[in-house]
């Protein structure tokens, strides 16, 4: 198992994507969250510290989500493509073992950019003046993690089943509902109608990442997290864990 | 040694191949002949469960190791030829030290040992078919399936590559081999089938091949000859 997470790991940190994207989402936050920068909402300027942390920590989740969804939706489509899957499966490997590893080789890519980003919001800590909030941040970037290994997983499962593009699809809409989950509980409020019911059903299904970003903010901030948010994100990266381990190929 | 009975693979309303059987003696190479979109390919990945069947049974006798060579082999291009050994040797299991020794002498067996720190997609496609065939020869297996495996190969990789395919013959190795080059297979072969359409139209063995009756003459006679242009 560990050899092909390893070789999917070299082949990962050799594609060029990968730095590109990495690059324009560290530009971005930079450019958002330090120095004299500003961030207007309804034309209301967002300042002070408070507001700058949560728009990072929302831009850091938001970015490293997205990140998970292209990076993770081709490794297990290229595999059959280039049929290397055929040197893979006659030596017996299973399909549970041969996927599972493909997984953790993106969970592992995806958390080491997510590592980056939370070294960013150290620097930004540092600049503000808030170095004791240093301490925290483990248990922050633990948090923000199982948003990124839910996405991974998911991503991949639904690799396993159907064409890279609707991976893609499926992978992005999880993301945007999931990150912005209190903006799409308003719509369904909202909406009403078949709409609002589309939209309320889709939010049954898709875990609330926003809500566990917002308790990793809380934790930096030294507030009162609510563990629910964590466990329901917990839960369903253990359902699409299963699914890596139960869907397979018929051929290879 | 191996059996394939009443194998069908349907692709839609197509038959891939189509309700074929044969079967292949412990030691000998069997051919399987034929042109394009024959079903050759198709019944190798069969046999080594890639592909599922439609209907049909495919049987190895138990115990027995198989290593194949792919027609179109891709191996990770930023490893060099030593490393996608190693790659694929761990994949099988195989410990160290015998991992590294075995390695060695594959490389050297398919004439790769002094390319071997050369990044895999600086390798010509010649190259790439003897790294598949080392890699398939790796833990020794009994049965070798390779599917065209001079492809891509110049005059002299062709010789190396027979030559060595014989040397794996004379080590007792069942091999099934699956060729578009009439000349080097009838140097080989034991036995084997010609296909069309998915279907056999005919099986042989080496003694139905004489100086007037070539394999070219019964490929050609079998298949159409000019059918095939058509």
């Amino acid at each position: 198992m560990g050899v092909i997470v390893k070789g999917s790991l070299l082949e990962r940190l050799r594609r060029k994507e990968l730095y590109i994207i990495f690059a324009i989402g560290v530009l971005m936050i930079l450019m958002t969250c330090t120095g004299n920068a500003s961030i207007s909402v309804s034309g209301q300027n967002l300042v002070g510290f408070r507001n700058k942390l949560m728009i990072f920590q929302i831009l850091i989740n938001a970015f490293s989500c997205l990140l998970s969804v292209v990076l993770s939706m081709h490794t297990i489509p290229n595999e059959y493509e280039r049929r290397n899957s055929h040197l893979v499966w006659i030596r017996g490997i299973s399909q549970r073992k041969y996927h599972g590893s493909l997984c953790i080789a993106n969970c592992i890519v995806n958390l080491i950019v997510l590592f980056v980003f939370y070294c960013m919001l150290a620097v930004f800590l540092v600049m503000n003046g808030n170095a004791a909030m240093l301490v925290r941040m483990i248990p922050a970037y633990l948090f923000t993690a199982l948003n990124i290994v839910f996405v991974c997983v998911l991503t991949s499962a639904v690799s396993i089943k159907v064409p890279v593009f609707v991976t893609g699809l499926v992978g992005i809409f999880c993301v945007v509902a999931g990150v912005f989950y209190p903006l799409f509980s308003l719509m369904k409020n909202v909406l009403g109608g078949l709409g609002g019911k589309l939209i309320g059903g889709a939010l049954k299904v898709i875990p609330n990442l926003h809500g566990v970003q917002n308790q990793a903010y809380r934790y930096l901030l030294g507030e009162e997290i609510l563990i629910r948010k964590i466990i329901g994100v917990v839960v369903a990266i253990y359902v699409v864990t299963w699914a890596i381990m139960v869907w397979k190929r018929e051929e290879a | 040694m191996i059996e394939i009975k009443n194998v069908v693979k349907k692709y839609g309303k197509r038959n891939v191949v189509d309700d074929i059987s044969f079967k292949v003696k412990e030691g000998h190479l069997f051919a399987l002949l034929g042109s394009n979109g024959a079903g050759k390919s198709t019944t190798i990945k069969m046999l080594l469960g890639l592909v599922k069947k439609t209907s049909g049974e495919t049987k190895i006798a138990d115990g027995k190791t198989i290593g194949y060579s792919p027609e179109t082999p891709y191996f990770p291009p930023f490893f060099n030829g030593l490393e996608v050994i190693r790659y694929y040797g761990k994949l099988q299991g195989i410990q160290e030290p015998q991992l590294s020794e075995e390695c060695e002498t594959l490389l050297k067996m398919v004439g790769l040992h002094v390319d071997s720190q050369t990044k895999v997609k600086s390798y010509s496609k010649g190259m790439l078919q003897r790294l598949a065939l080392a890699q398939a020869l790796l833990g020794n297996p009994d049965i070798l399936i390779l599917d065209e495996p001079c492809a891509g190969l110049d005059a002299m990789g062709r010789i190396e590559m027979l030559s060595l395919i014989e040397k794996m013959k004379e080590q007792g190795k069942t091999i099934i081999m699956n060729s578009h080059i009439l000349s080097d297979m009838e140097r080989v072969l034991d036995e084997g089938i010609i296909m069309k359409n998915g279907k056999i139209l005919r099986t042989f063995s080496k003694e139905d091949i004489t100086e007037e009756e070539t394999l070219e003459k019964i490929f050609v006679s079998t298949v159409g000859g000019n059918e095939t242009w058509a």
